[in-house]
């Protein structure tokens, strides 16, 4: 086993509730093609994946609020850049990791001893094997100054470099 | 029009190839509902599945040894097309009374082929023409056996070099067999050769698209549930939203969706899944904002397959908890998509996928 997945959740059994699994013909591609028929917007239904325990597999170690809350805004910050360079549709999956160290950076005048965020963005055909996205430069410096003066508590970014196999796409 | 989409339908048999589920891509692809199956699938259950045509898939196995699977012979008794590919093709010639043998050039990656003799399956269908005339094809190889004696009835429909018999036909049955990978994108005309296997050498319409499975599904939905009220947990992904809006469009207010905000949600996705789902789609949704609940029982856990665990059980207990309070709601909706009915159908017989 690498890891358990729960998203498709338990049944309240004592409702005795009968199931109904409407896409249970499709794959994913026409559940897509259904979900643009149906009037979704393409952002949603071409959204990257994202796991059923959410952030809390994206903080490593114990979760807090105020890890959730960094991790949220540092991320938030990395899609919305992704997508105003139209880089978004190029990766299969991309996200920010919180790591709950302490690293010195200089701000102003004074040393300060803040957490780290990890970035990732792999390409990949089938999640089977990835390897992790070249994005540019520019980009990286962009959203790593966006982070740090934006995001209160965070004084460090740095891009993870990992192919999977060995590396898995999510840190935990 | 609704009863008709399955109707035209491609039963394939997959003898382990990692490629099966393109097979059923491609074949879906082209507008034609198919199903997988196990080749130890019953002669009763095959005909009662009816199929237009069958495809034998590639597999692992190879046909000379003694215990290598074999698709049930009433494929080749039905009066209707089969196309084996790599081990499909190999179980086939071997069936029907061809050899096989183990080659020493064994074949992965691209190849060249030269199609031959103009079959209903490759004709017109090329890459390039050498100068001398005869159309070559890019394909995708992977294979050590070879078929090295066609089965009677039986012609060369494609050759290279390591390969002599890398495709073959018996056109009066419509029974065709390829060495290669028609449906791996590396083989740049393959989904040609199966949409052409599917709608012109079986003969299927192409029913299967997107407007017409949205309408198939309504009226089966409406059938099935009635004026039942439905229960859908909505967690903002693809195939729980793809579920919502599919639902609502065939009952409207008898699906009630429960999202709940386990504060481990990116930023502002509770309140962009309310006014997606709620305020524009007009879709009854409860939300529950557990945040602190969720919080509370990962406090102090390190260990990351016991954080999954314990948000896998409060997402349960919580969504029980509502589910409890809606008195008349009889169905529960799941967003389980084709792949995981194959996983689940393959872990119960023991086969890795």
């Amino acid at each position: 086993m690498i890891k358990t997945h729960h998203n498709v959740g338990g049944l309240p059994e004592h409702m005795k509730l009968k199931l109904i699994e409407p896409l249970r013909e499709l794959f994913k591609d026409e559940v897509r093609k259904l979900g643009v028929e149906l009037g979704l917007p393409s952002d949603m239904v071409y959204r990257h994946p994202f796991p059923g325990p959410g952030l809390g597999v994206r903080i490593l170690g114990e979760v807090k609020k105020e890890y959730a809350d960094l991790l949220r805004k540092a991320d938030n910050i990395f899609i919305e850049e992704l997508r105003a360079h139209d880089l978004y549709d190029k990766t299969s999956q991309a996200f920010a990791v919180f790591l709950p160290v302490k690293s010195v950076g200089v701000m102003g005048d004074g040393r300060r001893y803040d957490y780290v965020v990890a970035l990732r963005a792999v390409e990949t055909i089938d999640f089977m094997t990835a390897r992790w996205a070249h994005l540019p430069y520019e980009f990286l410096d962009l959203v790593s100054r966006r982070i740090i003066n934006e995001v209160s508590g965070i004084s460090r970014v740095v891009y993870d470099i990992s192919g999977k196999p060995p590396a898995t796409i999510e840190w935990e | 029009m609704s009863s008709h989409i399955h109707d035209h339908r491609i039963l394939i048999l997959d003898f382990g190839s990692q490629y099966t589920q393109l097979i059923a891509r491609r074949v879906r692809e082209a507008g034609v509902y198919c199903e997988l199956r196990n080749p130890d699938m019953s002669e009763a259950e095959i005909r009662e599945f009816a199929p237009k045509g069958i495809i034998l898939s590639g597999g692992p196995d190879s046909t000379i040894g003694e215990a290598a699977p074999a698709a049930p012979h009433c494929v080749f008794e039905m009066n209707v097309p089969v196309l084996g590919i790599c081990y499909g093709m190999q179980t086939m010639a071997t069936q029907l009374g061809g050899q096989v043998e183990s080659s020493t050039h064994r074949e992965f990656g691209y190849a060249k082929i030269r199609a031959r003799g103009h079959s209903a399956f490759l004709k017109d269908i090329e890459d390039h023409t050498t100068p001398e005339g005869f159309g070559m094809l890019d394909v995708w190889m992977s294979h050590g056996d070879r078929v090295s004696q066609l089965p009677h009835g039986f012609k060369v429909i494609a050759s290279t070099d390591s390969a002599p018999i890398a495709g073959m036909a018996d056109e009066e049955r419509q029974f065709y067999g390829v060495q290669f990978h028609p449906e791996v994108t590396h083989t740049t005309q393959g989904q040609r050769m199966i949409s052409r296997f599917i709608t012109e050498i079986c003969g299927c319409e192409t029913l299967w698209t997107s407007a017409n499975i949205i309408e198939d599904s309504i009226e089966t939905i409406r059938q099935q549930v009635g004026t039942d009220e439905v229960l859908l947990g909505l967690s903002g992904g693809v195939d729980s939203s793809v579920v919502a809006a599919l639902l609502h469009r065939a009952i409207g207010d008898q699906l009630i969706c429960v999202f709940v905000n386990n504060g481990l949600l990116r930023e502002n996705e509770g309140d962009q899944v309310m006014a997606m789902f709620a305020k524009h789609m007009g879709i009854r949704v409860i939300r529950v904002d557990a945040e602190d609940r969720f919080l509370s029982a990962l406090a102090g856990e390190n260990d990351p397959e016991t954080k999954r665990k314990i948000i896998g059980r409060e997402f349960v207990e919580v969504f029980d908890e509502e589910a409890s309070k809606l008195t008349n709601v009889q169905w529960l909706a799941q967003g389980t998509i084709y792949p995981d009915v194959i996983e689940s159908a393959a872990s119960k017989t023991g086969k890795a996928m």
